[in-house]
């Protein structure tokens, strides 16, 4: 069986949809047939176990005998906030609340989309499926159905965060492929919030991509929140960034049974920056594995990369990050930093941080640290009074702090707070 | 208060501490003196209930309870209190919610009502201006960043905090200045009282000029070979402790 067949099926069906992003599927399925699925061997992919991918035919997951009650309880804790409703990877605006957002602000069905934006998409997704290396993005190019675009006009600064929430409640054997396009318009500012809500039965795969364009002086504020406990979420964020523009992704990872995060930033114009800083909170047998990619491609830009997990039980996950800097590059300003902290004797963890740099007058830093509680550390606080466990839920604490810092959000930041309580309590 | 017979400690398959006994009594004020190696900051952590010391003979009783079966907060929560020689950088933690929590765990192991955060500012405040200490100090991350003479600070404001029955004061002087020392042991005698006992670990005689102790005590080998008075060790200030040493081994 060829490497692709799992999932030839569903791409066949979709073929029938007949909308303005059948050649751009097409492309990227071709693209696809010709990587074939990533194996063990492909360096970015050696720690994950992807063979499951490989052996049975996946459906597309449906829209029929949508669970409401599911999506209401997903929905419940933004409900006062505008939102968009994904369900098994299909935009349903007709679980969305938009109310909130100002008119400006252009939200559609990406096939929808492609009638007046035709010219920026056909571009768009001509370059992303020619330059893209990851074949899991090509196949969730190929096998989406139902995409959502999001443009914010020039100079237009959206005061409410805007929550897209994704909500699977898929059957075994079941493949969503739910796709964001965001493009932020010149001095526009922009505050997303990601969520996703799984109810799904095992052995199902979703592969988000999201896809995000900065113009000038523009800000891209993203606070990421996926929760995959049945399924095997292999997701994807990229980020193309003009002059004096800013994206910043703060991520939670927790609850997920196996997630890889994908992340390819490129700061093609001067001054760009881009953030992405992450936490994964695993245990029992979870598995987070993370790549991230920032491209210096001129000069003057600055990036920063911090990836922080907690490993608990026989929980595991890699880590790899490249900072890549162009010989145009110069005066970039480049900074990377994993932290692993196991808390088990069955937990492990991979890093490789990387960079790679043709530019002579640059300031880059690149670490990672793995080990666990320091037991200085422990006893110096149980010698004030606390308890093990108190002395090693305030160690934690402080390990995930500065992730935590960099979310803005309050309303998330007290979720996962809550997430970060259960979790130590549990450790 | 502390009772310790024929105390034997290894760590690592080495006799570190081999057969010390001492005994301290409230409203007495201890110091431990002896060469670098005899074992000063050992018995300090085995006290302490450090995991890497191991008790193969005798026994420590503190307010008749046996030390060696308690966890180290245990120890803390009967009053016992541990300053240590080199106070270790916490990153992240935050010296006031440090503070402050262990000083709620400490009521609260005592049975004790716990206080609010705005209760516990006014008892620190108080704390703070007795060592010259800036408020600014709790927002900072438990030791990140301090001099010595910072981290020693630190810890004898943890000490008037916690107000503990029995406070060992590992090597405070040690990496002080003049007038640090003269605020550190100003801040050691504001503590002592008739219900509470001391026991200071030190090289040198300066920090005794403040600190007056009550017992000398000098450790060599790993057992204590000699006790005398506050003379005691000004005689080893000008003596050091070669004489001691002859004196044991013959």
């Amino acid at each position: 069986m060829s490497l692709t067949t799992p999932f030839q099926e569903t791409y066949q069906e979709l073929l029938d949809s007949n909308d303005e992003l059948q050649s751009f599927r097409q492309s990227a399925w071709e693209c696809f047939e010709k990587m074939g699925l990533p194996h063990s061997k492909d360096e970015a992919f050696q720690h994950i176990n992807l063979r499951e991918l490989a052996k049975a035919p996946y459906k597309g997951a449906s829209l029929e005998n949508i669970n409401t009650k599911l999506i209401e309880e997903a929905v419940k804790p933004y409900s006062n906030m505008p939102h968009m409703v994904f369900y098994n990877g299909h935009f349903t605006p007709r679980f969305s609340n938009l109310e909130k957002v100002s008119d400006r602000i252009i939200i559609k069905p990406l096939g929808e989309a492609f009638l007046s934006y035709s010219v920026f998409l056909k571009n768009l997704f001509q370059k992303w499926v020619l330059h893209e290396k990851n074949p899991l993005v090509l196949l969730s190019i190929a096998l989406h159905s139902q995409g959502l675009f999001i443009y914010v006009p020039g100079n237009h600064v959206e005061p409410t965060p805007i929550h897209i929430i994704e909500v699977s409640d898929g059957e075994q054997n079941q493949v969503s492929a739910p796709l964001v396009i965001t493009s932020c318009g010149r001095n526009s500012q922009l505050d997303l919030i990601t969520v996703s809500q799984n109810n799904a039965k095992n052995n199902q795969i979703s592969l988000p991509a999201f896809h995000f364009n900065l113009e000038e002086h523009s800000i891209l504020r993203q606070t990421h929140y996926p929760q995959a406990p049945n399924e095997m979420r292999l997701e994807a964020m990229r980020a193309s960034l003009k002059k004096d523009s800013h994206y910043k992704c703060v991520a939670f990872i927790k609850e997920t049974q196996k997630i890889r995060s994908d992340y390819k930033v490129r700061l093609n114009d001067v001054r760009a920056q881009a953030e992405v800083c992450m936490l994964s909170l695993l245990r029992k047998k979870q598995q987070a594995h993370t790549y991230i990619l920032v491209e210096h491609k001129a000069p003057e830009c600055f990036s920063r990369q911090l990836v922080k997990n907690l490993f608990d039980d026989e929980s595991m996950g890699s880590f790899e990050g490249k900072i890549y800097v162009d010989s145009i590059a110069q005066q970039t300003n480049a900074y990377q930093l994993n932290q692993n902290c196991l808390l088990s004797e069955g937990a492990k963890c991979y890093s490789k941080p990387n960079l790679e740099i043709f530019a002579d007058d640059v300031k880059a830093s690149h670490g990672s640290t793995t080990g666990q509680i320091d037991s200085e550390h422990l006893f110096y606080l149980q010698s004030r009074g606390l308890s093990k466990k108190e002395a090693q839920k305030l160690l934690l604490q402080a390990f995930c702090r500065d992730v935590l810092s960099y979310s803005s959000h309050k309303d998330i930041k007290k979720i996962i707070q809550s997430d970060l309580s259960n979790y130590f309590e549990l450790s | 208060m502390l009772k310790i017979e024929n105390l034997h400690v290894q760590t690592e398959g080495k006799d570190i501490l081999c057969g010390l006994s001492l005994a301290i009594n409230p409203g007495e004020i201890h110091a431990l003196m002896g060469p670098n190696g005899a074992g000063k900051s050992t018995l300090a952590k085995v006290l302490a209930g450090h995991p890497d010391y191991e008790i193969t003979e005798g026994r420590i009783t503190f307010y008749g309870k046996d030390l060696a079966e308690l966890d180290p907060e245990e120890r803390v929560h009967l009053g016992l209190f541990l300053s240590f020689q080199y106070p270790v950088e916490v990153p992240g933690v935050s010296n006031k919610d440090f503070l402050f929590q262990s000083f709620n765990a400490q009521k609260k192991a005592k049975g004790e009502k716990v206080i609010t955060s705005d209760e516990f500012d006014e008892i620190i405040v108080a704390h703070l201006s007795h060592l010259q200490i800036d408020s600014e100090f709790l927002t900072r991350s438990v030791n990140e960043g301090f001099s010595g003479g910072e981290k020693k600070r630190n810890e004898i404001l943890q000490m008037n905090v916690f107000n503990p029955k029995l406070a060992i004061l590992d090597e405070t002087d040690s990496g002080l200045d003049i007038d640090s020392m003269k605020i550190v042991a100003e801040g050691i005698n504001q503590h002592f009282n008739d219900q509470n006992a001391i026991l200071l670990i030190t090289h040198y005689q300066r920090l005794l000029d403040y600190v007056k102790p009550h017992y000398v005590h000098v450790i060599i080998d790993g057992k204590i070979v000699h006790s005398g008075g506050p003379e005691l060790a000004h005689k080893l200030e000008e003596k050091g402790y070669d004489w001691l040493m002859e004196t044991v081994a013959s």
